[in-house]
């Protein structure tokens, strides 16, 4: 039996293409994603583009749809793709024995603008920067260990091999794990300052991409502890977790990329998986120079020929790039993937840069094989997940 | 579970008093850090290198060797700042050196290129419990084999004064509130078996024990710490820091995170078990418990 860290009982998304995991997929069917102009009126930065969540309020950035009176508009997101991902699992009787890893950046930023702005008072009681994980404990009845990990732009994915080490760890036979980030001004605001961002919308991979593009969104996995004799055939399994350290610049990747392919040939070593065994692969491609240089780096070295390579399915494209969301959105549209077999056509970003042309497929097609999640971010900070379907 | 401590650090004002500091106005970089190279890092950023700084170098390869930043206060001392720039003198007024730093992430970079921890770098900020939560899962790291090293380095900085008088009804009051704190400490953790460093204050020949437990209870803080207490079966002494900690509870002591984290290094300098207990306003505790072990092997 190969290797396995954990089953995927379920997944949950709301995001710029949907606030269901099924509008989520009717939205990469599609590949019409319509960036919009954030409306903060203390935002004066020259680039101001971002992907609103689906039901986002658009006329005064404060809610989405179905938020709750106490509820910050990241706390509405991360519940709302959590419940989604509960419902088709079934809770251990023992609620302390479920854990909850909350991957994000920003935290409620949102609300904490607001408050420094003046369009609101107080917050709601009990109110923090980062309380979205308690505040989610509350609302999802966990009892377990509760942690919020802040790994910037691979928060989402530190969360999900956070959360398997605590099925490993014994603590727990459950942990939900997710990413999430809402709109934030001071993370616009500094992107803007650091000249990372398009004017036009988010290219990754493409030959004259200019910045990335901000999006909202929150991805959300139940984890479970895989049972004594396996998985299910059919069944979708997290198969690994690595991560490393460029301990180097700040901001900018190692050009050399050492750490971040440290990091995915350590995943697919532990689950026992051949780059041929690759079928899909959700880039961390932002459409920044040089990230997204190292990582097609990284795709010529493990398929030199391209054949047989995978299909790289870039989610910010379609999403924008969630922050701290995006680990764990990418973990989604894996794992959808992988249940059903296909990968959508990616969004079209004009001409690609060289060699990335037979990996950024423009029609949909068959998937056979193994998901990959590459998640990257300020700090140096690499983490390569694998998801596969148990025979 | 139980790994080792290694070795431990404390960036704090001299005296070393139970209390924590309320201000960083006894915090000088240049005397922690030296004349040059750390003016641009924002003070969580300069207090992490300064505990850091503290423990000694390790021989193990920074492939094995991971850096846990815990900090419930770090994001909002550095956001707060950006943000009352951006409002009061425009977006364009962020310098680029202050820029990335809307990252706390940032926080603990300079650290990882100073130890060279390439096994990775994670940061947590749960509130609250964020410095005992890092320990706990650094030393979760150590025990599962996924870093052969860890070191684990807590930080506060105090908390965002317009958020903080916005949400300061919802402050307890008593010995355990959440009063700021300005300080960081760290600790350095591994897998024991006398292959990595010696640390110079733990007795020769042997080492100290941690374990841990984790949990939130929603109905009663003072159940969330029965109830850590209960599954870690401590039965020795126990310290309860944090504002979520009944304030009449016998074992209560005066702060929070960074307190607890430090009382963690004390009682790996004394030798004396103890479990300390680090409760959440809103039912999230954690615990570790300090257990003076025998003769390595």
């Amino acid at each position: 039996m190969k290797p396995a860290l954990a089953r995927v009982a379920g997944v949950g998304a709301v995001c710029h293409a949907g606030a269901t995991t099924q509008e989520l997929w009717a939205g990469m069917v599609a590949a019409a994603p319509r960036p919009a102009e954030v409306l903060d009126p203390k935002m004066d930065a020259p680039v101001r583009l971002i992907y609103l969540a689906a039901g986002a309020d658009t006329e005064t950035d404060r809610s989405v749809e179905g938020t709750r009176p106490a509820e910050g508009r990241a706390h509405a997101l991360a519940r709302a793709a959590c419940e989604q991902a509960l419902a088709g699992s079934t809770t251990p009787s023992d609620r302390d024995r479920v854990g909850l890893v909350v991957g994000s950046c920003m935290g409620n930023s949102t609300e904490a603008e607001r408050v420094r702005t003046g369009l609101t008072g107080a917050p709601p009681p009990q109110w923090d920067l980062y309380g979205l994980g308690p505040a989610l404990a509350a609302d999802l009845q966990v009892e377990g260990p509760v942690l919020n990990v802040a790994n910037a732009c691979a928060a989402g994915a530190y969360a999900v091999g956070l959360g398997a080490d605590l099925i490993e760890s014994g603590e727990c036979d459950q942990v939900v794990v997710l990413g999430v980030e809402s709109y934030s001004r001071v993370a616009l605001a500094c992107f803007n300052q650091m000249g990372a961002l398009d004017t036009q919308r988010c290219r990754p991979f493409a030959q004259d991409r200019d910045g990335t593009v901000f999006g909202e969104g929150a991805g959300a996995l139940v984890l479970e502890r895989l049972p004594e004799d396996g998985p299910a055939a059919g069944d979708v399994v997290l198969a690994s977790a690595r991560f490393s350290c460029d301990a180097g610049h700040p901001t900018a990747p190692d050009r050399e990329g050492v750490q971040a392919a440290r990091a995915l040939h350590g995943a697919l070593a532990d689950a026992q998986l051949d780059p041929a065994q690759v079928g899909l692969v959700v880039p961390h491609g932002t459409g920044t120079q040089l990230n997204d240089v190292v990582e097609a780096d990284l795709f010529a070295q493990l398929w030199p020929d391209h054949g047989p390579g995978p299909a790289a399915y870039s989610a910010k494209a379609l999403l924008g790039h969630t922050g701290g969301g995006a680990g764990a959105l990418a973990a989604v549209v894996a794992v959808e993937c992988l249940r059903r077999g296909e990968v959508p056509a990616n969004c079209d970003v004009g001409d690609l840069m060289p060699g990335m042309g037979p990996f950024m497929r423009r029609g949909r097609h068959d998937l056979r094989g193994a998901a990959l999640v590459n998640a990257y971010a300020f700090g140096g900070n690499n983490a390569t997940l694998t998801f596969r379907v148990a025979s | 579970m139980t790994v080792a401590v290694l070795a431990h650090s404390r960036c704090l004002p001299e005296g070393d008093a139970p209390r924590m500091p309320d201000t960083a106005a006894w915090f000088d970089p240049a005397q922690w850090l030296g004349r040059r190279g750390h003016r641009h890092l924002p003070l969580p950023a300069q207090l992490a290198l300064a505990a850091s700084r503290g423990l000694a170098p390790t021989q193990v390869a920074g492939e094995e060797h991971g850096l846990w930043l815990g900090s419930a206060s770090a994001a909002q001392h550095c956001l707060h700042a950006l943000d009352t720039r951006i409002l009061h003198d425009g977006a364009g007024s962020i310098g680029p050196m202050s820029a990335p730093y809307f990252s706390v992430n940032l926080v603990p970079s300079r650290t990882a290129q100073e130890l060279g921890t390439t096994a990775g770098a994670m940061t947590v900020t749960t509130p609250d419990t964020a410095a005992l939560d890092a320990l706990v899962s650094a030393a979760r790291a150590v025990a599962l084999g996924r870093v052969r090293l860890a070191t684990a380095v807590a930080v506060e900085t105090g908390h965002d004064p317009v958020l903080s008088t916005a949400t300061a009804s919802s402050a307890p009051a008593g010995p355990c509130s959440g009063a700021p704190e300005f300080g960081a400490a760290a600790l350095r953790l591994g897998r024991g078996g006398g292959r990595e460093d010696s640390p110079d204050d733990v007795r020769p020949g042997h080492r100290i024990g941690l374990q841990w437990a984790s949990g939130f209870v929603h109905a009663d803080p003072g159940e969330a710490v029965a109830r850590i207490l209960r599954r870690l079966r401590s039965t020795g002494p126990v310290a309860v820091y944090g504002p979520g900690a009944p304030s009449e509870h016998p074992s209560a002591r005066p702060g929070a995170g960074l307190a607890a984290f430090v009382a963690v290094t004390r009682a790996v300098t004394s030798h004396d078990p103890l479990t300390v207990v680090l409760a959440g306003r809103r039912g999230g505790a954690t615990a570790v418990t300090v257990v003076p072990a025998g003769p390595q092997r």
